[in-house]
């Protein structure tokens, strides 16, 4: 997938989507107008009822998720279903506490059989991640790993070396959607990333207009994720009875025109 | 043979901080490096010793320690005669509960690390309390995160942090309460972390804080040790101690790991009753998960969602519990029992009757736990009590339950 967006010359976008937000059936809705907008990858989201790494908004998703019924294996279905059409890549995301509950080895199963191509768990850092890894990889699944503004350059080169996949590059310090934009810094810091790595590299939190992804891909990222303001273009869309396919898809439509070179 | 069981038992964690199966660092990259660094300069302060005379000097001269042991005849009496009960007074500590013992210490260590700023995660408000004090005292700024509801359950407290110059940020998020303090606390950390220290007022979080705040704790215990070889001349049989995230039961319990005699005793805060689901007893529960930057036992739904605890004591009315706690439990080191609501009242007021101290809510579950074990207990039996804190914050929600 990042080869085939390198040779048309742009960077592949990612859309993040907390499933059951606001109910089953929107994600149901929303995850093929995703992928016929433009989406190269889409993030699930996994809801958990006490996540550190969200903002207010995505954490805010995940309640109202919960709240509306929305459990591990029904993330499992929907996902299930979308891939039985789409073959637009899918990577669930979240905390590590769900998967760990019901054994690591059948979540990994059961993300495998629902047609997964990897899972990030926000709160699974290098240190205790080999365990998943081995069992994400015997079913050639992926385990993506964060890279932080704060991590040093030793530490993204060992983390690198036992990633696949790609690496999520976080933009900025802080929780998810905390701050809008992406900051002059992050050409350096892309390019310190890039400098221990030749994994493709996604940059997301903080970036929710075209210009946010005109930027990210000025700084060399080769992909670019969109959570938080996505969350609140689909509430705002529901809340005013909008028609979905017409304002999402637009408003996807309008990143990945951006995320040309 | 596993690495961890290589490790001498006194020397854990291990270096990235686990307790056999349990402990660990699950939290943001963002953070891993202020966890590392903060780790590298912890165990440097721990073993210098300016650090140590500087922190031994506050804590006799301002804290108020070495607290007392009391021997608490009139119960010993009330169970039969049979036990020598004694009670390791921290409710005598300045800010009346051992929560200063921690905060004294990890204030020290970030001045060392040039932080300027605190923030903190409190549910009753003691931890609160005990941070502001530590603050107020180094002329630190200082922000404690708190539930929307405890502000309003524990004014008090939050009058009383407001005074010594601290802001007190409400928590809406989630149910409102401590384990949703933390999350947010957590959060904020996430982008402050290079001007800002996160003091975590219990045994838990990821690694180094479970073993940072027991070492700071252990201070309860060594002490205690010698008390009681000074006037027993022996160790204690049984040591009990309530247990929430868990630092003053590792406080007391740490210094006697290695006495195998020695038997330990957590006691969990049952609620209204395991079978109603509204409790916190988190060990009995025995479920493991991976909670505020830990692997623990943890209350939590079959599709692994965290399950709101319940207890009549805020400091106890948490859904986690420290890691080195579920590897005493898993190990059968220490044994986890679990006290209702009420078998905490009434051991509040017998104790306040016989011996003149009303001992705070969370303690009084270590009372009752003594009051129900004591019949089966042969004579001459030396029984050490940690009283944690004293019941003058409690005063208020007591009103509500005794009619007097």
């Amino acid at each position: 997938m990042f080869a085939q967006c390198r040779e048309e010359k742009r960077a592949a976008l990612i859309p993040y989507l907390t499933a059951g937000f606001l109910t089953e059936s929107h994600t149901r809705e929303l995850l093929p107008i995703l992928a016929e907008s433009g989406a190269d990858l889409i993030e699930l989201g996994v809801p958990f009822s006490d996540p550190i790494a969200d903002g207010p908004i995505i954490q805010r998703s995940s309640t109202i998720a919960l709240q509306a019924g929305m459990t591990f294996l029904k993330v499992i279905d929907i996902l299930r279903d979308f891939r039985q059409s789409y073959s637009t890549p899918v990577i669930l995301f979240g905390a590590l506490n769900p998967y760990l509950v019901r054994g690591l080895e059948r979540s990994a199963s059961l993300a495998k059989d629902a047609g997964a191509e990897g899972i990030l768990a926000a709160d699974l850092p290098m240190e205790e991640a080999s365990e998943f890894r081995e069992i994400l990889q015997r079913r050639n699944l992926h385990l993506i790993t964060l890279i932080a503004p704060t991590t040093p350059s030793a530490r993204v080169r060992e983390i690198a070396s036992k990633c696949s996949g790609f690496l999520y590059c976080i933009s900025m310090k802080g929780t998810t959607g905390q701050l809008s934009g992406v900051a002059t810094s992050v050409q350096d810091y892309v390019a310190k990333v890039r400098a221990e790595t030749d994994l493709p590299l996604a940059l997301g939190f903080g970036i929710s207009k075209p210009e946010h992804v005109r930027a990210a891909v000025k700084s060399g990222a080769d992909a670019v994720v969109v959570g938080s303001s996505l969350i609140t273009r689909v509430e705002e869309a529901v809340a005013k009875g909008m028609d979905l396919k017409a304002e999402i898809g637009a408003y996807i439509r309008g990143l990945a025109e951006a995320a040309r070179r | 043979m596993t690495t961890a069981q290589l490790v001498p038992p006194s020397q854990r964690p291990d270096a990235t901080g686990h307790f056999g199966p349990f402990g660990g660092r699950y939290v943001p990259e963002t953070l891993m490096q202020t966890l590392i660094d903060l780790d590298r300069e912890y165990q440097k302060v721990w073993n210098d010793r300016a650090f140590q005379a500087e922190l031994h000097e506050l804590l006799t001269e301002y804290a108020g320690r070495p607290t007392p042991l009391t021997r608490a005849r009139r119960t010993e009496e009330y169970l039969g005669g049979h036990l020598r009960v004694y009670l390791k007074r921290e409710d005598l500590l300045h800010t009346g509960a051992h929560k200063l013992n921690n905060t004294l210490g990890q204030v020290l260590l970030a001045r060392r690390l040039g932080k300027k700023r605190i923030i903190a995660e409190t549910g009753a408000g003691q931890h609160g309390v005990a941070t502001a004090t530590a603050c107020a005292l180094f002329g630190l700024e200082c922000c404690v995160y708190m539930g929307l509801e405890d502000t309003e359950r524990q004014a008090l407290n939050v009058f009383r942090m407001k005074l010594m110059g601290a802001k007190v940020v409400p928590v809406t998020s989630g149910t409102a309460t401590l384990k949703d303090a933390t999350n947010e606390a957590m959060r904020e950390w996430l982008s402050t972390c290079d001007e800002t220290h996160y003091i975590i007022g219990s045994c838990v979080g990821p690694h180094p804080f479970p073993r940072m705040v027991r070492d700071f704790q252990s201070v309860i215990g060594k002490e205690a040790r010698e008390q009681i070889m000074e006037k027993e001349g022996r160790l204690p049989d049984h040591i009990i101690a309530c247990v929430g995230g868990g630092s003053n039961s590792l406080g007391i319990f740490h210094p006697f790991y290695d006495d195998t005699s020695v038997k330990l005793w957590g006691v969990e805060a049952e609620g209204e009753g395991i079978l109603t689901g509204r409790h916190a007893a988190t060990i009995t529960g025995a479920q493991i998960g991976v909670f505020q930057g830990s692997k623990s036992y943890v209350l939590q739904t079959e599709d692994g969602q965290i399950i709101p605890a319940h207890s009549i004591s805020a400091g106890l009315d948490y859904p986690g519990v420290g890691p080195e706690h579920s590897f005493y439990a898993q190990t059968g080191r220490a044994k986890y029992v679990s006290i209702r609501d009420d078998e905490a009242l009434a051991a509040l007021r017998r104790t306040s009757e016989l011996e003149g101290i009303i001992p705070a809510l969370e303690s009084s579950h270590a009372l009752a736990q003594l009051h129900k074990m004591a019949g089966a207990l042969p004579k001459d039996t030396l029984v050490l009590m940690s009283l944690s804190g004293r019941g003058d914050k409690d005063v208020h929600s007591l009103m509500k339950h005794i009619n007097l």
